[in-house]
């Protein structure tokens, strides 16, 4: 276990690497001067001058890397153009936001995802079934943003159920959630569609519908079991995609995370702040990826040797 | 059914009690940003002048309707050379922190202000000030290099307020305005209570909140339901169906700002005044104002707007694309040409719908144009390179005479002196006689005399058409009928001083 | 997703083609795919001659009028057809109905001249318009006062130019990257390992934002970055299969037969790898379609006017409250192509895996 552990540990480093010269090298491939963008818009000739000084743009590309990625391990990833505040102070305040929603979104995908997909996976190939996997299909082919607009009229401005915007209360969680956790939720209903279907057709299964127990607990208690063990893998890659995917929801929402702030940063050409937040939620991923698999090594040992 | 009606009731005393509690305590603004920064002088853009201008104060005022009253100071007198201003500072003011005002925090705060070292964007306003001086307790004397008429005006602008000065006042703003600062959940809201030693009249309302919300629809939809009392810059395609609505009106008030695309003035053929004039007569300026903007604009009829000293209407160009096509033909264009407008994407006002007219209404007579968008601040990158390096031919911008003064809205915009990246001046429009009159007309102290120069100066340049001139802007706000009160500045700024809600 | 059409494995024979094709025509939802996709397609080639209006003509007197309106079936002397009255709007008073004149719709009328396929060819024939001097919108008309429809039809060809585009540029990277990697094995492939992990460290759209924040806005952008993005996934692909080939028994039996590996290899690794490189390039022409409208939804896509859909999208939600029909119909083309190529795509891997 521990020979594994370490194993994978290791081979997440040269991808954190790798993200970390992508980052590094989006203000140097950028048109323009870099020590502009990382100046601001609105800086003077002596400020470019300051900030050049101050992250060595004169030097070579492998010094000013490794500056780089000591500044970004000792928690310095310099000062927003915009706000003239530090990247990692803003970081601070708008990623836990951004877990808040993506976690949000999860319950929303597991609670509803998982009994459609168990649902679906009894009668394959019943009406049930095919609504099921084309409400999937349709789940996955919507823009998110339309979705999530056409919810705001719906429910917050025709029905009053939910607020417009913002971020405080349960109630303010709900549309984001469901709005970010709608494709999630599709994939996982497939998911659990095709693994149900695959241990419904084992023998164990089959053995105990013929010694007569009720066809109900079985599911319950051996199929659904077995059958959640791949499911878990898709809950962590979709954590990643929901931090990806928060970028539009949040910007729907005005909901205060990492993904509206990189758009606006965006806009504003402040790069700073853009190379934190795409680096933060990057590395968060490949960490995501990492407890799933050794979550996933500790349960099937078998995996451990492929 | 007993126990039905008892939850009701019930219901009904928390809505009732909530909605008062609501109704005595807090306004709620929804504007499209968060504030970059809450330091007066270091943001640049009306959402972030909106929240400081409720914290900190300036020492003269701008009223709505455009005259400049004494505010932080109570009066002031000129010396006979225009180079020596006393002003009186007002007496029982505090900051929020207890700090009586005197002297010494409106020297440091000027002081902290011109300071080349902090490189505020507006540090121009007041670069004509050489020193700042300590007379007694409540006066202090400020000395000018030169003469310089528009002090007064500048002295209003929000970024000049007088702070608390060596602290950092993104995160502890300390003023002395009606409002002190409570929270600010970034990216979010904006929380300030009422100040309880405020010197002039308390505001009735406890709290004030700003909220920054970007999607239109989604601020909309916060002041029908209720979740704000105020949502500014309202589509003109949403007035009907808000005002609709029994609870919302929507407030349309003119704005100092004039959106306009100019002209590079060194650029083939935009160098031909023939040419600027054919486009000026090939743009339906008034289809625009209405069928884009829903009537809720001013078509242009002078550089500057409305409310602002200085302006007198010097002409107009009314749509005549028969008057164009022959402009271009004496041009040496019968065919037209081939050029590029580059337009903002929802920085004002229908920006881009009204590219797309224009592209359309351009075609119509012969010229093809390229609508290219940049982002913001890309878009200010790209306009702001010097003449033999610019690649721009024509771009919308707005000005906003946020001084309420011509000086502000013409020198920064047309002198020679001006010329990006130097400058403002981003369309290099260059006439000596405009540049003398623009120069006289911001040392001389005689207003009778300025309105003259500057009626003189704008009618040279409308006349040689520097600028497509196309309109000002409206702020078009959706208030809540039981707000009463707000304010909604022609400086682009929302005002709570005397709000109350019902 | 963990069910990708790697672990899709088929034999290069030629008597699975009728057998995957009846399987996939047996199931319905895969009829529906392919006959939304194949509608899609003849948009895209007859689009000007369908579309009754060039795409970027405006009428500012005429802006986001709702379908149907002014449009009666019934003529001035009660004859039947699709019958039409001059509409207008007014800041002030609203959507206004002409009553006093009718024109009829006709088909295959004389418009607006066009020319396709890079100037290729052109006409002025368009497959219906109206008889006399008025517009008709059969889907209304946008904010700008831009028939909806001939926007919709002309936007079919930018979607599916991106769709292209970003699988080119997966199929083009990705294959041989894959292919080096498999086949050549240690360090090279370790390196190209570490680099696909890398790119696939930025999940979703994340990786084309990080591209159009670095190299600009606009449409030739966005098609390389969502192609980009979609590189990992080619090469996983095919990477996959060259392993499973590379050792099998029947390569090293020709290996000592004195015939070359590779040419073997590629012998039995294309046919093996085409089946899910065609399933994945159905699912990615449906991610490139949403993501191009996500990137245009940002502000970060294509620029106005051009029609593309995730644009129309974008700009019409500031008009949802009162023109709703403005932001429905971009956004139906898109559930609608987007929904189809992710059912050809299901269809097609369960078709081609027998084991499923």
């Amino acid at each position: 276990m521990l020979q594994y552990t370490l194993r994978r540990v290791l081979i997440a480093i040269p991808s954190i690497l790798g993200v970390m010269i992508i980052v590094f090298a989006m203000v140097r491939l950028a048109p323009g001067d870099p020590a502009q963008l990382l100046a601001g818009e609105f800086a003077d000739a002596e400020t470019i001058e300051l900030i050049r000084e101050r992250f060595g743009l004169n030097d070579s590309m492998p010094r000013q890397f490794t500056r780089f990625v000591t500044g970004v391990f000792q928690g310095d990833l310099g000062e927003s153009t915009r706000t003239k505040r530090l990247v990692t102070s803003d970081l601070a305040t708008f990623f836990p936001n951004t877990l808040e929603l993506a976690l949000g979104a999860i319950v929303v995908a597991l609670v509803f995802g998982i009994p459609a997909g168990i649902l679906a996976s009894l009668r394959p190939n019943s009406p049930i079934d095919l609504a099921v996997m084309l409400g999937a299909l349709i789940g996955v082919s919507m823009p998110v943003f339309w979705f999530g607009l056409l919810a705001i009229l719906i429910f917050s401005v025709q029905l009053g159920w939910f607020p417009v915007a913002g971020r405080g209360t349960l109630r303010h969680l709900v549309l984001p959630a469901l709005t970010l956790g709608l494709s999630s939720m599709a994939i996982i209903a497939r998911m659990t569609r095709s693994s149900m279907l695959e241990v419904l057709n084992q023998d164990f299964v089959r053995t105990a519908r013929a010694k007569g127990l009720f066809w109900r607990a079985i599911v319950l208690k051996h199929a659904l079991r077995n059958a959640l063990v791949p499911v878990v893998t898709v809950i962590g890659l979709q954590f990643g995609a929901l931090l990806a995917g928060a970028v539009i929801t949040e910007t729907v929402f005005t909901w205060p995370g990492i993904g509206s702030l990189l758009v606006v940063s965006i806009l504003a050409r402040d790069y700073p702040v853009v190379q934190g937040a795409v680096l933060l939620i990057a590395v968060s991923f490949i960490a995501v990826n990492l407890i799933v698999d050794l979550v996933y090594g500790f349960i099937d040992p078998r995996i451990r040797y492929d | 059914m007993f126990r039905g009606s008892l939850r009701t009731l019930s219901l009904l005393l928390i809505t009732g009690v909530l909605s008062w509690s609501f109704a005595q305590g807090t306004l709620i603004i929804a504007q499209g940003t968060d504030p970059t920064n809450l330091d007066p002088s270091l943001s640049t853009d009306s959402p972030s002048a909106t929240v400081s201008s409720h914290i900190f104060e300036t020492l003269f005022e701008l009223t709505p309707e455009g005259t400049i009253e004494p505010w932080l100071a109570s009066g002031y007198t000129v010396s006979a050379d225009g180079l020596t201003w006393t002003f009186d500072i007002r007496q029982g003011v505090t900051f929020h922190d207890g700090t009586p005002l005197t002297a010494n925090e409106v020297k440091a705060s000027l002081d902290r202000f011109i300071d080349p070292d902090n490189a505020y964007t507006f540090r121009f306003l007041l670069t004509r000030i050489s020193e700042v001086n300590v007379l007694d307790t409540y006066t202090v004397e400020v000395k000018l290099a030169s003469q310089f008429a528009p002090l007064l005006a500048h002295l209003t602008h929000s970024s000049t307020a007088i702070v608390m000065t060596g602290l950092d006042l993104d995160e502890t703003p300390v003023g002395t305005g009606p409002f002190e600062f409570v929270s600010w959940e970034r990216g979010q809201r904006v929380d300030l209570k009422r100040y309880e030693g405020y010197w002039a009249e308390k505001p009735g309302i406890e709290g004030l909140r700003f909220l920054a919300v970007p999607e239109s629809t989604t601020r909309m939809a916060l002041v029908e339901t209720g979740e704000a009392h105020v949502s500014v810059r309202v589509p003109p395609q949403d007035i009907a169906r808000l005002n609709a609505n029994p609870n919302v009106t929507v407030e349309n008030v003119s704005s100092v700002r004039t959106i306009y695309i100019y002209f590079n003035n060194t650029m083939e053929p935009m160098n031909d005044p023939r040419v600027r004039q054919a486009i000026n007569y090939a743009v339906n300026k008034e289809d625009i104002a209405e069928f884009v903007l829903g009537g809720a604009v001013r078509v242009s009829d002078a550089p500057v707007s409305p409310g602002v000293f200085g302006y007198t209407p010097v002409g107009n160009y009314d749509y005549d694309p028969e008057r164009a096509r022959a402009l271009l033909a004496e041009a040496g264009y019968p065919d037209g040409f081939s050029t590029t407008l580059y337009s903002p994407n929802g920085r004002y006002l229908q920006d881009i719908q009204i590219s797309e007219a224009i592209q359309s209404q351009l075609a119509e007579v012969g010229i093809d144009a390229t609508i290219e968008t940049l982002e913001w601040a890309a878009y200010l990158a790209k306009t702001n390179v010097p003449a033999e390096e610019n690649e721009v031919p024509l771009a919308m911008l707005g000005w906003g005479t946020v001084t309420g003064d011509a000086d502000y809205g013409l020198f920064a915009l047309f002198h020679t002196s001006q010329h990006v990246p130097d400058g403002s001046n981003r369309s290099f429009y260059s006439n000596s006689v405009v540049d003398a009159l623009l120069d006289e007309a911001r040392s001389n102290p005689d207003p009778a005399v300025r309105e003259q120069l500057y009626a003189d100066a704008m009618q040279i340049i409308w006349d040689e058409a520097a600028w497509l001139f196309l309109h000002s802007e409206t702020q078009l706000v959706a208030v809540r009928d039981n707000v009463e009160g707000l304010v909604i500045h022609p400086t682009e700024r929302y005002l709570a001083h005397k709000v109350s809600l019902r | 997703m963990t069910d990708s059409p790697a672990t899709v494995a088929i034999q290069g024979e030629a008597k699975r083609t009728p057998r995957w094709r009846r399987r996939l025509f047996r199931n319905p939802l895969a009829v529906f795919g392919v006959t939304v996709i194949s509608f899609f397609l003849v948009v895209v080639a007859l689009a000007p001659f369908l579309a009754p209006y060039p795409p970027t003509q405006q009428s500012l007197r005429a802006t986001y009028i709702p379908p149907g309106v002014g449009v009666s079936f019934r003529g001035p002397e009660g004859q039947f057809g699709i019958w039409v009255n001059p509409v207008t709007r007014s800041p002030v008073g609203g959507v206004r109905v002409d009553d006093s004149e009718a024109y009829p719709v006709r088909l295959l009328v004389r418009g607006d001249p066009w020319t396709w396929m890079f100037g290729l060819i052109g006409s002025d024939l368009r497959l219906f318009g109206v008889d006399g001097p008025v517009r008709f919108y059969a889907l209304g008309t946008d904010e700008q006062g831009r028939d909806l429809l001939s926007r919709l039809i002309h936007g079919a060809w930018i979607s599916l130019f991106i769709g292209l585009i970003s699988i080119a540029i997966g199929i083009g990277v990705g294959v041989p990257a894959g292919a080096i990697s498999g086949f050549l094995g240690g360090t090279t492939d370790m390196i190209v390992q570490r680099v696909i992990d890398t790119l696939l460290a930025f999940p979703g759209i994340l990786l084309a934002i990080v591209l159009v924040a670095t190299f600009g806005t606009g449409l030739g952008n966005v098609m390389i970055a969502v192609g980009v993005a979609s590189v990992p996934i080619y090469a996983r692909l095919v990477r996959g299969s060259v392993l499973q080939v590379k050792n099998r028994e029947y390569v090293e039996a020709a290996a000592a037969l004195g015939r070359r590996r590779l040419p073997t290899l590629f012998h039995h690794v294309i046919p093996n790898v085409m089946a899910p490189i065609i399933v994945q390039s159905s699912l990615q022409m449906a991610t490139a379609i949403l993501f191009a409208a996500g990137l245009g939804f940002l502000g970060l896509g294509a620029r106005p006017p051009q029609p593309e859909w995730g644009l129309m999208l974008a700009r019409g939600r500031e008009y949802l409250a009162v023109a709703p029909h403005v932001a429905t119909f971009p956004g139906l083309a898109i559930v609608f192509v987007v929904l189809g190529f992710n059912l050809l795509g299901d269809a097609l891997r369960d078709a081609l895996d027998p084991r499923m």
